[in-house]
């Protein structure tokens, strides 16, 4: 206690130069105080460091949710694109073959063994009615058989029960188009005296009184020649129902596509 | 409640077929979603109880999904429901693997039952190939093996003490 009293005297007599003692302490301690400056800067910098990955990570992170998101988005426009695409099409073929017709989307679809149909979004409140034909793409989907406020049932053209009455567009063989098990399409009861060659069109003749002629059913893949007289024709449909999203519902009965 | 419980599984069933033709037309190749609560209320319950869900079912399938003359569907799938109802009187089907038996059991009868009536309607019915026969009872019986699997436990995690 008594050499502090001393030494604090000391340096408040000479207060301007430090003491030999005070010079002494701090040039020993300097070493010292670097080591912690530099231990101290070394932590600063690991912790700046560690800070960094953090805020990386969290960058990090961010990014991949917004890269995510821009994915979700590019998905989203590319199907907006693709609808689009498919909506001008429909527009295009409404303006050029079906003026008077209802656009409508395909809600549900069935396709069984036993029956194919498929369930649009248009309905009475629409002006559908059974025995409407639904087309798309200048193709054939089928007939409207049943009607609800909102909804409609169409029998597709690839149902083996349903028939539509189709020509061959280079020689005007008659006969009916039925649809088969497989999915594809078959013309019965054409005579054998008929030219029928193996990819011929055919398309719809107009005599079933619900498909306006020239609207494409399939091109043909086979004929099969039957004793009596009578040839099947095998026929790949022009477009597969199944797979249709928009469609157009022919409300008046339209003038023909093709002069006969 | 069972009433109510069959109505709901039916209305399920039908927003599933139509889910799934949305999804995917060509699922109806693969499953009948109408037939499985046919084939649990025809297994867990009575045959009357199989009989009036078959015919519910039917109907609404035929109704939305299937084409032809209206009421077919509602009639086999109520044959189904009788006859599953009537081996569920006599055999135990109300565990899991007599659950899948039905199932298999219930597309078969049903194609038959379709085949037969679409002969005495004069349509020429083709003779069902062996995949939309095999693959569609596969994947019923699958179904109601999953099906039951679940609503066993569920019913086991609800009755157990704890639960």
């Amino acid at each position: 206690m008594i050499t502090q009293l001393i030494l604090i005297a000391g340096s408040v007599r000479d207060s301007v130069d430090s003491t030999r003692l005070e010079s002494w302490a701090l040039r020993s301690g300097a070493p010292v105080v670097d080591a912690g400056k530099f231990v101290a800067s070394g932590i600063g910098e690991v912790g700046g460091r560690a800070r960094d990955i953090l805020s990386a990570r969290d960058r990090n992170v961010e990014m991949e949710d917004r890269w995510l998101q821009a994915t979700e988005d590019l998905g989203r426009y590319r199907e907006a694109w693709t609808e689009n695409e498919r909506l001008r099409r429909l527009l295009v073929m409404r303006e050029s073959l079906a003026p008077n017709s209802i656009a409508a989307s395909v809600v549900s679809a069935s396709i069984g063994p036993h029956s194919r149909s498929i369930i649009i979004d248009r309905g009475t409140a629409d002006g559908v009615a059974p025995d409407m034909a639904v087309i798309a793409w200048g193709g054939v989907v089928g007939r409207v058989v049943a009607t609800v406020t909102n909804h409609a049932k169409v029998w597709l053209s690839t149902d083996t029960n349903s028939s539509i009455a189709g020509i061959v567009q280079r020689t005007r063989a008659q006969g009916l188009v039925y649809g088969t098990q497989t999915g594809a399409l078959e013309m019965r009861y054409v005579p054998t005296y008929e030219d029928v060659a193996l990819g011929d069109r055919v398309v719809t003749s107009g005599l079933d009184g619900v498909f306006p002629k020239g609207f494409g059913l399939g091109t043909v893949i086979g004929i099969e020649a039957s004793g009596d007289g009578i040839q099947t024709v095998q026929i790949r449909p022009e477009i597969d129902p199944s797979l249709v999203e928009e469609a157009l519902v022919v409300v008046d009965r339209i003038p023909d596509i093709e002069s006969p | 409640m069972r009433v109510i419980s069959a109505i709901l599984a039916v209305a399920l069933a039908l927003a599933l077929e139509a889910g799934l033709g949305r999804l995917w037309p060509s699922a109806g190749r693969w499953i009948d979603p109408m037939m499985l609560p046919v084939v649990w209320f025809a297994t867990a319950g009575s045959q009357r109880s199989g009989m009036l869900v078959g015919c519910a079912a039917g109907l609404l399938e035929g109704a939305w999904f299937r084409v032809g003359a209206f009421g077919l569907d509602g009639f086999k799938k109520t044959c189904v429901g009788y006859v599953l109802g009537g081996l569920g009187s006599r055999f135990d089907l109300d565990q899991p693997f007599g659950r899948a038996a039905a199932g298999v059991a219930a597309v078969l009868i049903d194609s038959i039952v379709n085949f037969g009536l679409l002969g005495l309607l004069d349509q020429r019915p083709a003779a069902p190939s062996v995949f939309d026969l095999l693959v569609p009872a596969g994947v019923t019986g699958g179904s109601m093996l999953l099906i039951g699997s679940v609503v066993d436990r569920f019913d086991r995690r609800r009755h157990s003490p704890g639960g």
